[in-house]
């Protein structure tokens, strides 16, 4: 008995009378002896996985120059920043403390004068409030307390972009 | 596998062990040029390494790995116009000669071999994505569903192709002088 000789027979007649599934089932066994499937040189694997490990070194590679392009470019930047804006950020750090210090000032001015008249606690928890209100309110201070929130937020995403890359990296 | 996903090397190359002999036939059939199966291959199986990140863990690793090497089979053959497949079918009929049959040779091995060689040059007139189909079915036995995945079809679509594909192969082995009833 001849396998392939039936099968194709079986194959082309389901084919003629439109039996679709038989026709699919023939077919394999027709396919699968007439074109087996073909053998891979021994050396496949073996080429293989050397060009696995090249490319994992390149993308590892890749991956290092763009984290230590980040981390120049952050620190070219941030150099840069301070040399232009170091004047105005002295100038915003000074009013800042100035007006720290008039907060301070203040509030034990206020404090020590309820205390001498013999106010209650309120009396010297709301001139301290008055006080640090005062303080907040200055547009220069706000404006210091914004940039400071701004420049640790930018830190914090960069260290965990650097961190991910790292992630990706060791993956 | 969850080794291979966590990026070890010596894992994947299970998966390369696995699946070399299946992914080269795949490329060999749509290509229809076996030197450069196996260089697609291995292509095929760095882009999967790179792209382990990205493979969704519930669907089959088989799928996955055929949508990369059919997609890559048919970019390989955009670049080299016109396809080895439709140049020269004596050519595709003489290399398909030349391979050295995997299974051991049944009780009629001439026959097999003429039946063999036909339905090779039949497969390279096929358009590449019939080839496919067909490959994926009755070489690597997947469903309709799984092949619709690899072509970027829907399963219909797929069913089609297999279907319309068989049609086609059966006119041409007629042309071919294989007759319905031998």
């Amino acid at each position: 008995m001849n396998e392939v000789p039936g099968s194709y027979g079986r194959w082309r007649a389901a084919e003629e009378r439109e039996r679709d599934d038989d026709a699919d089932w023939a077919f394999r066994t027709v396919f699968q002896t007439a074109l087996p499937e073909q053998p891979v040189s021994p050396e496949f694997t073996t080429r293989t996985m050397t060009a696995v490990a090249a490319a994992a070194a390149g993308d590892a590679r890749r991956a290092r120059r763009v984290r230590t392009g980040v981390v120049t470019g952050t620190a070219v930047a941030t150099a840069a920043a301070v040399y232009v804006g170091a004047g105005w950020a002295i100038s915003l750090a000074s009013a800042a403390f100035i007006g720290l210090l008039n907060m301070l000032i203040g509030a034990a001015v206020g404090g020590a004068a309820a205390f001498h008249t013999g106010a209650g606690v309120w009396s010297v928890l709301a001139s301290l409030g008055r006080a640090a209100t005062a303080l907040a309110t200055d547009p220069n201070v706000t404006f210091v307390m914004i940039a400071i929130s701004a420049v640790a937020i930018a830190a914090l995403l960069a260290l965990q972009r650097l961190l991910g890359s790292d992630g990706e990296f060791f993956q | 596998m969850v080794q291979a996903l966590a990026g070890s090397q010596s894992a994947f190359e299970q998966i390369v062990r696995r699946y070399q002999r299946p992914v080269v036939s795949l490329i060999a059939r749509i290509t229809g040029d076996r030197g450069l199966a196996e260089d697609l291959a291995q292509e095929t199986f760095v882009k999967a390494f790179r792209s382990l990140a990205a493979f969704d863990t519930t669907r089959r690793l088989s799928s996955w790995l055929f949508r990369i090497a059919h997609n890559t089979a048919i970019d390989a053959m955009r670049r080299s116009r016109p396809p080895p497949a439709s140049i020269d079918a004596a050519h595709i009929a003489s290399a398909a000669g030349s391979y050295e049959p995997a299974t051991p040779p049944g009780p009629d091995p001439v026959e097999r071999q003429e039946l063999g060689r036909a339905l090779q040059v039949a497969l390279a007139e096929l358009r590449s994505d019939q080839r496919a189909a067909i490959v994926l079915r009755y070489e690597n036995d997947l469903s309709f569903d799984e092949i619709g995945t690899v072509l970027g079809v829907s399963e219909v679509t797929a069913r089609s192709h297999v279907h319309r594909a068989r049609k086609e192969l059966a006119r041409l082995l007629t042309e071919s002088g294989w007759a319905p009833q031998r």
